[in-house]
């Protein structure tokens, strides 16, 4: 198999996550010969999903020390042999360093049979009943689907909308604005439409979009209305507006928010009650489950565990890439449903879209007013400069306190919206909570996506647009060292004791000599996945939810939280995910991360054979299987300085909650290689394509093949077909961003 | 989906298919095909399949896991000239049960069966393995274009057959289907 490998290449790329994805798809759309290796078994690096037996496997890697680096001794006679007299070979490490102190705890029993009682959960039947009634969790959330441009109809705060902000003070007036966010909150976006979506339609001749998905969806034989009329008999009221189709809805929307509102409100002081709203776990179940090891390992493969788990900005550059380059078609999306932030000891949910702004009751009218007016102000901040004057160098928090408002909002603003400390300068601050304001509305109510199955797949979805173009995957191929010419610059690579040349080197920093990078890579992010039992703050149906945790005396640095359910695609009914990364301040992510931990969930259950797991009263989540580590965090340093000429280094994942630091450095990086190229044109869709070689097929023998090959009629039909009544030329991309401008401005 | 070691013939299929032509020569590995559009008229309906190819990442074993997860239906190939990508195949039905839907429509196939001379796996042996793994299977020809249409139109049939489900229908088995239909076109086309 080895030898069939080619030994030329224009480009060869060692790891495969999220920047030498990229780099590899733009150079293999442009011609290049790309030859992309990666020494895991698996895609994506540090930026990898697993399913749950996965992790644990690599968590087992990565506990034990990595052996010394014996490299010298790989210099053997057989690179000799390959090199030219001018030519030195440098060693690449073998045992990447990037990963520390990995840690696991499991918080559940091995499996059921350690103990036959299970544990009875607090509900009383009435809670179970009404439990029965609600559709498995995902009915809620997961029966629109929109498609990139339908979606786009949503309150973005746009400079239009600021003549009416000065008089939609008053709540009533909102009725319709509200609905906007809500109808498209939690949906799952597609930006390309149905025909390129992953899935084969199954449509009947009249075509009323009557289509496969995903195999869940498929469980789910309720309709959006039926959904409706059951919970508005659970409800009593409109509450369950969110999961219909694009259309209708009058004005009892600004009652339903007030009911949703005042249902989160409530949550912490009725926990037992509204818990049963949560359950996500099946109808059919009568007591709340006790998850063991085994369950977890049974279920594993519908886990899809993050190591570096991220948000996409509905408005930022890796959406605009996946939509331009035509990469979007592998993937699909969520949006993100919720802020959270942590104020005055429990957790509520901000209001970031003036949808929210309205309906929230946190904050009072007056609030409301001055909330609305800074957050219009901050989408447009540059053109008003005489409203931060003097405060550009000063922190931001003391110009949002030089502004009157009320602690709350401060807090909300400085601490959920720009997520910044209270040491980040006004300017900053401003930039980073306009970036918020503009990617809200576009898909739902936050500004966030999430690619479903994980981040992970994002990667892969580059790397498969590469193999497309031509790029050579091989993957658990390790590189033993690096060819450099008389000037130092790098010619080619060992690989498997073979030479392969190539005029550009790209590689992940974890596969870089310690020469090659700077002396000291200062930097270092904690992470954790948890596996818990249920919702950090429970809701009626399942959310998406980000969550930034302000230093204090306990939390050391800020802490992002994610919480992903099974409509996330990332772990089976009835248990949640929780990401948390922060910039390391402690020597292991443990002690940088319980605390939060600790704030959020029932401690942690060591002792896993005296059964507290499932037993106590309390309603935090419970914990049952978690994972902390430490990561070299390579994004803040120079890495392309004192490698040799012909290498790109390329960043670990990073601290940042979203992939705008990636895109940018692909994108610098592509350009300094091949500076006059264009990054990632468009890719044809497979219909664009005509196929070379048609003419005169030597094999044929005269029957259909004088059939034109690229017969486009037969398409138009089918993708009427297949098309839901709420997508909108979901083909045409220009069309697309026209028509979303032109929603915008409506 | 289609899978498979490389050389099998799966882009061959699928242009086949799609186009009705056949590809020679030129086409040593997969370049440029990602994935094609072809509706299949079934009785009162119409089903769309979206026929996705591995653009050549299966040449070092390094298809992307994501390439497995929406998946209604396999087509796993084989070459019956080789008899290593039939030893593979197990490879590969590992990988899809890792990676793919519980109940995904799986059909083994072994292709370039108009090679007679150069034949090494033999009818029987693909149809024991396929039997083992309870999927369905069949042998084509991209080159003659022989019993393409109609594995193509087996597994439109069972999704068909799965998302209509109706009680009242009679079972629809793929395998069934595919000995009559493989059984009635014997004597026509390829003997």
């Amino acid at each position: 198999m080895d030898d069939d490998l080619p030994s030329n290449f224009d480009v060869i790329i060692l790891g495969t996550g999220m920047p030498e994805s990229i780099l590899a798809a733009a150079a293999a759309r442009i011609g290049k010969t790309v030859l992309h290796l990666d020494r895991n078994h698996y895609y994506g690096g540090s930026w990898a999903n697993f399913n749950f037996d996965q992790l644990t496997e690599w968590t087992e890697k990565h506990k034990v020390i990595p052996p010394h680096e014996t490299t010298t001794s790989l210099i053997d006679e057989r690179w000799a042999e390959c090199l030219t007299e001018e030519e030195t070979a440098v060693p690449l490490p073998q045992y990447p360093k990037n990963i520390q102190n990995v840690s696991c705890i499991t918080c559940i029993r091995e499996s059921a049979s350690a103990k036959s009682v299970p544990e009875e959960k607090v509900f009383s039947q009435d809670d179970l009943e009404k439990t029965n009634v609600i559709p498995s969790g995902n009915e809620n959330s997961e029966n629109t689907e929109i498609s990139h441009l339908a979606a786009s109809s949503g309150d973005s705060f746009s400079p239009t909308d600021n003549e009416q902000v000065a008089e939609a003070v008053g709540e009533t007036e909102l009725s319709g604005i509200t609905h906007n966010l809500q109808e498209s909150e939690s949906s799952r976006v597609t930006f390309l439409g149905a025909s390129t979506s992953r899935t084969n339609d199954v449509s009947n001749q009249e075509g009323n979009g009557d289509h496969v998905t995903r195999e869940h969806q498929e469980e789910d034989t309720i309709s959006p209305d039926l959904g409706q009329s059951l919970e508005e008999a659970l409800f009593g009221s409109n509450t369950s507006s969110d999961n219909t189709l694009i259309q209708n809805v009058g004005e009892r929307e600004d009652s339903v928010n007030d009911v949703l509102e005042d249902r989160n409100h409530n949550i912490r002081s009725e926990e037992s009650a509204e818990m049963c709203h949560d359950l996500n776990l099946e109808p059919s179940k009568p007591d709340k489950k006790e998850w063991t090891l085994e369950d977890l390992h049974t279920q594993r493969r519908k886990f899809n565990l993050d190591l570096a788990p991220k948000l996409l900005l509905s408005k930022g550059p890796l959406v605009g890439l996946l939509i331009s380059s035509n990469i979007a078609r592998y993937a699909e999306f969520k949006c993100a449903t919720r802020v959270l932030t942590y104020i005055n000891n429990h957790l509520e949910q901000v209001p970031c879209s003036r949808a929210d702004v309205f309906a929230t009751k946190h904050v009072s009218v007056v609030e409301k007013r001055m909330l609305m007016k800074l957050l219009t102000f901050c989408l447009q901040f540059q053109k008003h400069p005489e409203e931060y004057r003097g405060f550009e160098g000063r922190p931001f928090v003391e110009f949002l306190k030089s502004r009157k408002l009320t602690p709350s909002v401060v807090h909300y603003i400085c601490y959920a919206i720009a997520m910044v400390d209270d040491s980040v300068p006004t300017l900053q601050g401003l930039t980073a909570t306009q970036k918020f304001l503009e990617s809200l509305g576009h898909y739902g109510n936050s500004p966030f996506l999430w690619p479903l199955y994980g981040c992970g797949e994002l990667p892969q979805c580059f790397c498969r647009l590469c193999a497309v173009f031509g790029g050579i995957y091989y993957l658990k191929r390790s590189v033993e060292g690096v060819i450099l010419d008389r000037e130092g610059k790098c010619v080619g690579i060992f690989s498997n004791h073979k030479r392969i040349n190539c005029s550009w080197l790209v590689m992940e920093s974890s596969y870089a000599a310690a020469e090659f990078l700077p002396a000291n890579v200062p930097e270092r992010v904690s992470r954790a996945i948890f596996i818990t039992s249920s919702s950090i703050l429970p809701a009626e149906k399942e959310q998406l939810t980000l969550l930034k945790l302000v230093p204090d005396g306990n939390i050391p640095s800020t802490v992002t939280v994610l919480e992903l359910g099974p409509g996330a695609m990332v772990c089976p009914d009835g248990l949640y995910v929780v990401y948390m990364n922060c910039p390391s301040v402690h020597e292991t992510a443990k002690e940088d991360l319980l605390p939060a931990a600790e704030l959020l969930f029932s401690p942690l259950n060591t002792d896993v054979n005296t059964g507290c797991a499932g037993s106590s009263d309390v309603m935090e989540p419970e914990v049952l299987w978690c994972v902390f580590f430490n990561e070299l965090d390579t994004t803040t340093v120079n890495l392309n300085e004192h490698n040799p000429s012909g290498t790109i280094i390329t960043s670990s994942p990073g601290k940042s909650l979203d992939y705008e630091l990636t895109v940018k450095e692909a994108r610098n990086l592509f350009q300094k290689m091949f500076p006059a190229e264009e990054f990632l044109p468009r890719a044809p869709d497979p219909e664009e394509i005509v196929m070379e070689g048609d003419t005169g097929n030597p094999g044929e023998k005269g029957n259909e093949s004088a059939e034109n090959l690229t017969d486009n009629e037969i398409q138009h039909p089918s993708e009427n077909l297949q098309q839901p009544e709420e997508l909108q030329s979901p083909n045409d991309q220009e069309n697309k961003e026209q028509d979303q401008h032109s929603v915008t401005e409506a | 989906m289609l899978v498979g070691d490389s050389g099998v013939g799966k882009t061959c299929v699928l242009v086949r298919y799609k186009d009705g032509a056949f590809l020679s020569g030129a086409f040593i590995s997969t370049v440029g095909i990602d994935f094609r559009n072809k509706v299949v008229p079934l009785d009162d309906a119409k089903v769309k399949l979206q026929i996705w190819d591995t653009a050549g990442q299966e040449r070092f074993r390094s298809v992307t896991h994501a390439y497995y997860r929406d998946a209604h239906a396999l087509l796993l190939l084989y070459d019956v000239t080789s008899k290593n990508s039939f030893d593979n195949t197990r490879a590969w039905l590992g990988e899809i049960s890792e990676y793919a839907h519980d109940d995904v429509v799986i059909m083994l196939i072994g292709n370039k069966a108009d090679m007679k001379e150069e034949r090494q796996v033999k009818y029987e042996d693909g149809e024991r393995l396929a039997a083992e793994y309870e999927v369905a299977f069949m042998e084509t020809s991209a080159k003659s274009g022989m019993n393409v249409e109609l594995a193509f139109q087996a597994v439109a049939r069972e999704l068909k057959y799965r998302k209509m489900r109706n009680p009242d229908d009679p079972k629809f088995s793929v395998t069934e289907y595919v000995k009559h239909e493989s059984q009635k076109n014997a004597s026509g086309c390829c003997s």
